[in-house]
């Protein structure tokens, strides 16, 4: 890729990364109202909520430390650099040797890490629920995502998710042949990411009953620009998550490795929209697990990525 | 003196010694004038004259061979430096500076309860002779200098003898290490009587390729137990957290490195061509890693934290070595490298990170009095530096990129990527894959644990008076956790670099088939360029127009304050993961509620969360039994009458008599 086409694909990503996110959030809100027989809100507005919370006042406790005041932005930045790194869009940047999926996947542990201790920080009674039961989920989670990533590494003999995910036959050649294996690795990062971002049946990010959240109780005491910064940075996580998932689908469609560079673009985007209704429709039908039931519905996203270690051994 | 590198290198390392030794001597006299100043002083300085010694003699290294009257019976006092021993010395070096600039203030808040004379003896003697274990370059001053290592480990565990805790850690730690050294001795034996230069005691005159996995098995095991690996660990959660903290530091960043350097030197520099030991560490490794982490996890006293995750880092280290004979037995000789690289890597790392975060719970028990995860909280507040410092410690041992134990973890994913694409094995290929699981477990299992260990320690509210009136450690003490931190951020950023520095370690360990050398080729240090310019440009943008910003209590649902009680404490924040790996823990929880509505208004509720010691009793109980059983019975042969031991005394002799005609 020449560098001219790198910095189009840069500045494509930022647009998309700045104003598709929110949009997610939308869609999974105006759904699940439309499948209540409510009309819903505007579809703009979490992007007017994230404009209100950057314009209040910021209430801050006073037992907290650094380490909550900085979280929000720490974590906005390591999730920007994943964007950048992640190819969770077809038309992404690319990256040969920065988009390593061990980094990826440790620069989101860098993300929880911060979260954890933000939520620890200010000694409050959900924040320390929330942090534990964070802690829990991600070690359902993590085994999951990182065997589905690294079953198609091993295929594709580098741990680039770039050179992964790059729809090149000259690169992948086996990983052309194999849209099963594809398909399992994207529902299993799919089921993890339900997990991950805190969404039902793991996850209700809609009550505020302190017994039932996770995520939520964890950003109990941010307000202000910190909330809106907190929010958005989770939305974000949102999109690439998703999109990750996505492009894992979009590769087992054999028509699309010879597409050109426009339909997959399409493509990339409108996978995101369609995993979006999905986790809505889930929202809107299933309830949400009791706690300790968690780890079954996690063991989906395992068993996937297990069936795909399985094929990545077998194929070589 | 007969050097083929360079001779004032090996002055220096002598010069080392020579200020060690004296440190050694002036403290053994009981009514010694001097204080602590210097004999830290005379630590430090031979360390600084180690470090020298080790930039002059890179990468050739020397040989130096102590003057006759100084022999061990049957073979000299040999010293040999090479590039494989650098790293080690490296770590060792570091970690004694910064102990003896850490260890003055440390023993003013011990006061009376540790003989400080003991303590400086011991601590000298325990850093001189692990660095003459490293560099001996026969079995004879191996043994000797490994014992020395051993017993004055053992002394400073006692430290604090009072305590009935202390006094049980330190024998079941004399138990462990003496069977370590008998299995090493045992090895040994065997080797130099069957080397090839009949009797010799060198180890380059050993071949291990030649003989049965006899020696080779007992030295792996002896080995195995002194580095703490699975099921040989279960001394280390109690000799290392029992030890004054700079000591601790000692054992988790340089001791049980001394176990994987010899694993290293028989192992790669003696052609072992054994696929079951390979399969072994990497087997052992890998429960090592997820046991000890678990167990870290659950763990409430900050040391004993610790001291298991050094379980866990070691297993880690174990693992690589074993894919890295893997990869040598099956000829995959870039998979090798890597593998080498990331277990060097992560001995250094380890060093630095685990060495740091003893000093830091040293200086917390300093300033609080207590490790007790359960009474601290908010230290934050007091304690700034230590929390600061603590914190770079727990991001680099999480693995948390940009610090340095990623570097590590990404080479050691790497070496098992490359194993299961590049093996002609299906097993070998599953192998590879289901490690990269285990491990991406152990890692978010780490990041569990040690955002326990920092959150509940420095954040939140205070749990107890104690952990209210902290107060910062002293000066010397900040300083020594400072050096540290500075050397994790200079490895995390240098990370490439110094894996470029392991090549002629790797080129020594893989001398006829090396070839290029693995490479760590994430640019980590523009990317957290980027990262900070990000973190300026949103702070700009959005701290342009101030905004007000209140500060109030925690939100508290309108009640009023809570009492930290309600906070999270350091075991119910573990409990979920008890509770999901509660058959491999033995994790039961007994909850009482007692009084006359107990549903409604109950007037007590008692939690009690207990772990049954499983490995203990199933793997180590019978044996303690049947030893005790047996010495019992030997008892009986003790009458204290003159005539029965003088009747022994004739059958003996008799018996040796016979004996000899008979040969």
């Amino acid at each position: 890729m020449s560098a001219a086409t790198n910095y189009v694909a840069f500045i494509l990503t930022a647009l998309t990364a700045l104003l598709l996110p929110p949009l997610l959030l939308a869609t999974i809100r105006k759904t699940k109202a439309r499948m209540q027989n409510r009309l819903g809100t505007r579809l703009f507005q979490p992007y007017y909520d994230l404009l209100k919370f950057l314009a209040k006042a910021e209430t801050v406790s006073s037992t907290t430390s650094w380490v909550f005041r900085s979280t929000a932005v720490a974590n906005l930045v390591t999730v920007i650099l994943i964007a950048f790194l992640t190819p969770w869009l077809s038309y992404g940047p690319h990256f040969r040797d920065a988009s390593d999926l061990f980094l990826i996947v440790y620069l989101f542990g860098l993300a929880r890490f911060m979260t954890v201790l933000a939520a620890l920080d200010a000694g409050s009674v959900f924040g320390g629920f929330g942090a534990s039961r964070e802690v829990t989920l991600a070690l359902l989670i993590e085994p999951g995502v990182v065997l589905a990533l690294a079953s198609l590494a091993c295929v594709a003999h580098t741990s680039s998710l770039g050179s992964i995910m790059s729809y090149s036959l000259v690169d992948n050649p086996v990983l052309y042949t194999q849209p099963i294996m594809w398909l399992l690795a994207g529902s299993g990062l799919f089921l993890a990411s339900v997990a991950e971002l805190s969404r039902m049946p793991v996850d209700d990010p809609t009550t505020h009953l302190e017994l039932t959240m996770v995520h939520e109780a964890m950003i109990l005491e941010n307000s202000g620009r910190n909330l809106a910064l907190t929010e958005y940075t989770h939305v974000l996580k949102m999109a690439v998550l998703l999109g990750l998932s996505g492009q894992c689908f979009l590769h087992s469609v054999a028509d699309l490795w010879s597409a050109n560079d426009l339909v997959r673009g399409a493509a990339s985007i409108a996978i995101i929209f369609a995993l979006t209704l999905v986790i809505a429709l889930m929202e809107s039908l299933i309830v949400k697990l009791q706690w300790r039931k968690v780890p079954e519905f996690i063991s989906y996203a395992v068993g996937m990525s297990l069936l795909c270690f399985l094929i990545a051994v077998g194929v070589r | 003196m007969q050097d083929p590198g360079s001779p004032l290198a090996a002055t220096l390392y002598l010069a080392a010694n020579a200020f060690w030794i004296a440190g050694i001597l002036i403290a053994l006299p009981p009514r010694t004038g001097a204080g602590h100043k210097f004999f830290a002083s005379l630590l430090a300085t031979g360390s600084l004259f180690l470090i020298a010694s080790l930039v002059l003699a890179w990468p050739t290294g020397f040989v130096w061979t102590a003057p006759q009257p100084i022999f061990l019976g049957m073979a000299p006092v040999e010293l040999k430096l090479d590039a494989l021993t650098t790293p080690f010395l490296l770590i060792l070096a570091l970690l004694s500076f910064a102990v003896a600039i850490f260890s003055p203030g440390y023993l003013d808040h011990l006061k009376d309860r540790v003989d400080t004379r003991l303590y400086w003896c011991c601590t000298t003697l325990f850093v001189f002779s692990m660095a003459q274990v490293i560099t001996s370059a026969n079995g004879l001053t191996f043994l000797v200098f490994w014992e020395m290592m051993s017993l004055s480990s053992v002394a400073l565990v006692m430290a604090e003898p009072i305590r009935h805790r202390a006094q049980r850690a330190a024998l079941i730690y004399l138990g462990a290490t003496r069977f370590a050294t008998a299995l090493i001795a045992g090895s040994f034996i065997w080797l130099s009587s069957a080397s090839s230069a009949a009797h010799s005691w060198r180890f380059s005159d050993w071949d291990m390729s030649v003989h049965s996995y006899v020696p080779a098995l007992l030295l792996f095991l002896g080995l195995c137990i002194k580095a703490g690996i699975w099921p040989f660990h279960i001394w280390l959660p109690y000799a290392h957290p029992e030890a004054p903290a700079p000591v601790s530091a000692l054992m988790s960043g340089v001791m049980v490195k001394v176990a994987i350097y010899a694993m290293l030197r028989f192992f790669f520099f003696l052609p072992v061509y054994s696929s079951v030991i390979a399969y072994t560490a990497i087997a052992l490794g890998v429960i090592s890693s997820v046991w000890g982490i678990l167990f870290a996890l659950m763990e409430h006293d900050l040391k004993r934290l610790l001291a298991y995750s050094t379980v866990e880092n070691v297993g880690l280290i174990v693992s690589a070595i074993g894919l890295a004979m893997l990869g040598r037995i099956s000829g995959q000789i870039y998979l090798t490298e890597l593998a080498l690289a990331a277990a060097l890597l992560h001995c250094v790392n380890h060093g630095c990170f685990k060495g740091l975060l003893f000093l830091g719970a040293g200086s917390v028990d300093s300033g609080a009095h207590t490790r007790d995860l359960g009474y601290l909280g908010g230290l934050a507040k007091n304690m700034p530096w230590t929390m600061a410092l603590f914190f770079i410690g727990c991001a680099s041992i999480a693995a948390l990129p940009p610090f340095n134990g990623f570097a590590s973890k990404w080479l050691l994913y790497q070496s098992y990527l490359n194993l299961a694409f590049s093996s002609d094995h299906i097993l070998q290929r599953s192998l590879g894959l289901i490690v990269i699981g285990i491990f991406s477990l152990v890692g978010a299992l780490s990041l569990a644990c040690f955002t326990k260990a920092f959150g509940i320690a420095f954040l939140g509210r205070p749990r107890s008076d104690q952990a209210l009136k902290a107060k910062e450690c002293s000066e010397g003490m900040k300083q020594a956790q400072l050096l540290l931190a500075l050397c994790c951020l200079a490895l995390s950023f240098s990370a490439s670099a110094t894996v470029l520095l392991f090549q002629p370690v790797l080129k020594l360990l893989l001398k006829p088939i090396y070839t290029a050398g693995p490479i760590f080729s994430i640019p980590m240090t523009t990317l957290f360029v980027i990262g900070c310019a990000t973190t300026l440009l949103i702070y700009i943008l959005f701290n342009s127009t101030r905004a007000h910003v209140r500060e109030y209590n925690t939100w508290d649902c309108g009640y009023g304050p809570l009492p930290a009680r309600a906070e999270e404490t350091g075991t119910s924040f573990s409990h979920p993961i008890g509770i999901i790996f509660g058959t491999l823990l033995q994790y039961r929880t007994i909850t009482q509620i007692g009084g006359r509505d107990r549903r409604h208004f109950p007037e007590h509720i008692a939690v009690e969360v207990y772990m049954f010691p499983a490995l203990e009793a199933i793997l180590y109980k019978p044996g303690i039994a049947a030893i005790q059983s047996l010495s019992g019975a030997l008892v009986k042969m003790q009458t204290a009458n003159i005539h029965i031991h003088l009747l022994y005394v004739f059958v003996a002799m008799i018996v040796l008599v016979c004996v000899g005609i008979y040969l």
